[in-house]
């Protein structure tokens, strides 16, 4: 096995005037589960849809598992299993015949072929679900399903994107297990998504993407390393009316050392800032809540997440 | 290919909406349509006593003999009754129309000589067909016995005595004896034909165009594209899947018309020609669609249909009353089905032949384009 399962060098992708993919370099290790981070259009389904055959790119070379993409673009694809982000399944179709097509087109057939099915089924828990129509499942069996689909054939890459999206927690759980259990078994997996926490719980380390251009790749430490000058700010206070509290965040954005400053989105009485490191005066902070008359109850202040510092690398929130 | 041909058979009986339009639907027309127009063609419902004008404005002998003849012999065949026949007053024999216009009479038909008659025609759509048939016979007739008498004045005594032997005995040869083409055709052999046309262009339309579109649509293309499967591949199921789809709809169109009366050609290998230049036509349209299916961004039902039904209506294929001179024959559905009725009825398979290669070269071509945009394009 080479030593870089993935190696992506120097991507360009361009539409028309529109760079999609802006000298894109990175690589990812055989065995390891390797997240794909970015906001909507910086370049990351674009990077998917190119390592995965399905989109020709302007220069820079891809090599997987030693096959030049270029070149042996056949033998790249045999190693890699796509579990797409939309639900890609025939609903008409029983669970287990579209497990049955989608691995038959690497190749499987008769006893193999039936064997890969079962198992696959098995993997996302779905056996007994075998016969039923995709459109009889549950929007999380149809995920699940949508997994055993890109895993039946045995692939060596597993290309996961965004898998979770709009399922229950159950599932969810379910198919982040899954996805340590693949990585168990030796198969080296590209996982994208917008939810930070699953990130942070199943990759070994994470690419982050902006305007086409890598922004950070590396462990999680090595990216919280990135923006050490940076740590995060919470103030709660009593609760307030929506003007006072736009006048709050306003005033505190405005002060020396403040990156941001936001109410949080589920508590609106709480105020997050991201500060500079350094800053160890809170007084100018406090100073404003006393002139508007906004009551403190509590001050707390954290290192930055991996939450914060894609907010530092890229300047905007991960599902902005 | 095996494996290919199980998935898209499976997923075609596993589509209700599909399996309904090429089965369950031509089966519904064909019950409807053979139960309710199967008696059309017979002409058994009694027309009545006409009341008709004639008279005789031929200025020359010969004709005004004929005239004369006509009425004696529609009189034998107890076609005219002439024991009813009366002098009009001079009033109204002066202006005959006059009398068809007030209602007195169903119309006036006057024999103006040469086998030329002019028809005047009231109010009563019934009679005017029933006069208009039986003129048009007699003007058949008389050009044709005309013809002959010319080439060969000699045989006018023969056929005056054929004609008498007819009128004398309907099975005894008369002057025009009728053959039948094989079998004793019905609306329903019309109709057998016009709907394996309609469902070879509504089929193969939607067929061809839906299947990439719903790929596309649902990803499941996408997921085709980024496996080792060739690309050229993966297309060949898109035409695998209009064919088996053509092959079903066919075999249970000709299957339930059989049923129901309808006749196709006279020998097993016309009838083999038929199908084969239908399952080609079928192919060729669905070729095209399937071009269509790659670029096409909205529902095919909601674009493709409407453009198909005008397509088919006017090439005749709903109701044989549509026709539009010098455009009609041209159409693809006119020039199949008109092949088709050649073929049928008079077992002429030369035009089914032209219809079968034509639809090759078209199938041939539009694969070859499809199949370069599909490999080129990011179809997905």
């Amino acid at each position: 096995m080479p030593e870089e399962y993935v190696q992506v060098e120097h991507l360009v992708k361009r539409y028309g005037d529109v760079v999609a993919v802006d000298d894109l370099s990175f690589s990812v290790h055989p065995g390891e589960i390797f997240g794909f981070l970015g906001p909507n259009g910086a370049g990351k389904s674009t990077t998917i849809n190119v390592l995965v055959g399905l989109t020709k790119w302007n220069s820079g070379q891809i090599r997987v598992a030693g096959h030049d993409l270029a070149h042996e673009a056949k033998a790249v694809k045999a190693q890699i299993g796509l579990v797409p982000q939309e639900i890609a399944l025939y609903r008409n179709l029983p669970a287990k015949r579209n497990v049955e097509y989608f691995a038959s087109l690497y190749g499987l057939h008769g006893k193999a072929l039936k064997e890969a099915v079962a198992e696959a089924l098995a993997f996302v828990g779905l056996s007994e679900q075998a016969d039923r129509r995709v459109s009889k499942l549950s929007g999380g069996m149809q995920r699940r399903l949508n997994i055993a689909c890109g895993i039946a054939h045995h692939p060596k890459l597993i290309v996961m994107d965004e898998p979770t999206v709009g399922v229950d927690p159950q599932s969810r759980e379910h198919i982040l297990a899954g996805v340590k259990t693949l990585r168990e078994r030796g198969a080296t997996v590209i996982y994208t998504s917008h939810y930070m926490p699953e990130v942070q719980e199943i990759c070994d380390r994470i690419a982050i993407v902006d305007h086409g251009k890598l922004i950070g790749c590396g462990s999680e430490r090595e990216l919280l390393a990135l923006v050490t000058d940076q740590k995060r700010i919470r103030v709660e206070f009593a609760p307030a009316g929506e003007e006072a509290s736009a006048e709050l965040v306003k005033r505190v954005q405005l002060l020396p050392d403040i990156r941001t400053a936001a109410l949080d989105r589920e508590q609106p009485s709480l105020l997050n800032i991201d500060a500079q490191v350094d800053l160890a005066d809170y007084s100018s902070i406090l100073s404003v809540f006393i002139e508007l008359g906004l009551p403190i109850k509590q001050i707390t202040s954290e290192a930055p997440d991996l939450e914060t510092t894609f907010l530092a690398l890229t300047g905007r929130e991960l599902r902005s | 290919m095996w494996s290919l041909l199980k998935h898209v058979t499976r997923r075609l009986l596993a589509d209700r909406g599909a399996m309904f339009f090429i089965t369950l639907f031509p089966v519904l027309m064909v019950l409807i349509l053979g139960t309710s127009l199967s008696g059309l063609d017979r002409a058994e419902a009694p027309v009545g006593t006409i009341s008709a004008l004639y008279q005789v404005s031929a200025s020359d002998p010969a004709s005004a003999t004929a005239a004369r003849q006509f009425a004696v012999a529609a009189q034998k065949q107890g076609l005219a009754d002439l024991h009813d026949v009366k002098t009009l007053p001079p009033a109204a024999a002066a202006d005959p129309r006059a009398q068809v216009a007030d209602g007195s009479y169903a119309a006036l038909v006057d024999f103006q000589g040469q086998g030329r008659i002019a028809l005047y025609e009231g109010t009563d759509g019934t009679a005017n067909q029933t006069l208009e048939a039986i003129m048009h016979a007699y003007v058949n007739s008389y050009g044709a016995v005309s013809e002959v008498i010319a080439a060969d004045p000699g045989s006018a005594q023969s056929i005056v005595s054929k004609a008498d032997q007819g009128s004398a005995n309907d099975a005894g040869g008369g002057l025009v004896q009728t053959t039948l083409a094989g079998h004793s055709r019905s609306t329903m052999d019309y109709y057998a034909i016009t709907m394996l046309v309609m469902m070879l262009f509504m089929g193969g339309a939607i067929g061809g165009a839906n299947g990439l579109y719903a790929s596309r649509r649902n990803g499941t293309l996408r997921r085709a594209l980024a496996s080792p499967r060739s690309r050229l591949g993966i297309y060949g199921g898109y035409l695998l899947q209009v064919l088996v789809m053509n092959l079903v709809s066919l075999i249970v169109i000709m299957l339930f018309s059989l049923i129901f009366g309808a006749h196709y050609a006279a020998t097993v290998l016309d009838n083999i020609l038929l199908f084969v230049s239908f399952l080609a036509a079928g192919m060729a349209v669905g070729a095209i669609f399937i071009v269509v299916g790659l670029f096409i961004r909205v529902n095919p039902m909601a674009v493709v249909m409407a453009p198909i039904w005008v397509l088919l209506f006017l090439s005749g294929t709903m109701t044989q009353f549509i026709a539009i001179p010098g455009v009609t024959p041209y159409l693809p559905p006119a020039a199949i089905q008109n092949a088709a009725f050649r073929l049928t009825i008079f077992g002429e398979a030369g035009p089914s032949l032209v219809v079968l290669v034509v639809s090759l070269v078209i199938l041939v071509v539009a694969a070859l384009v499809g199949a370069l945009i599909f490999k080129r394009k990011q179809v997905a």
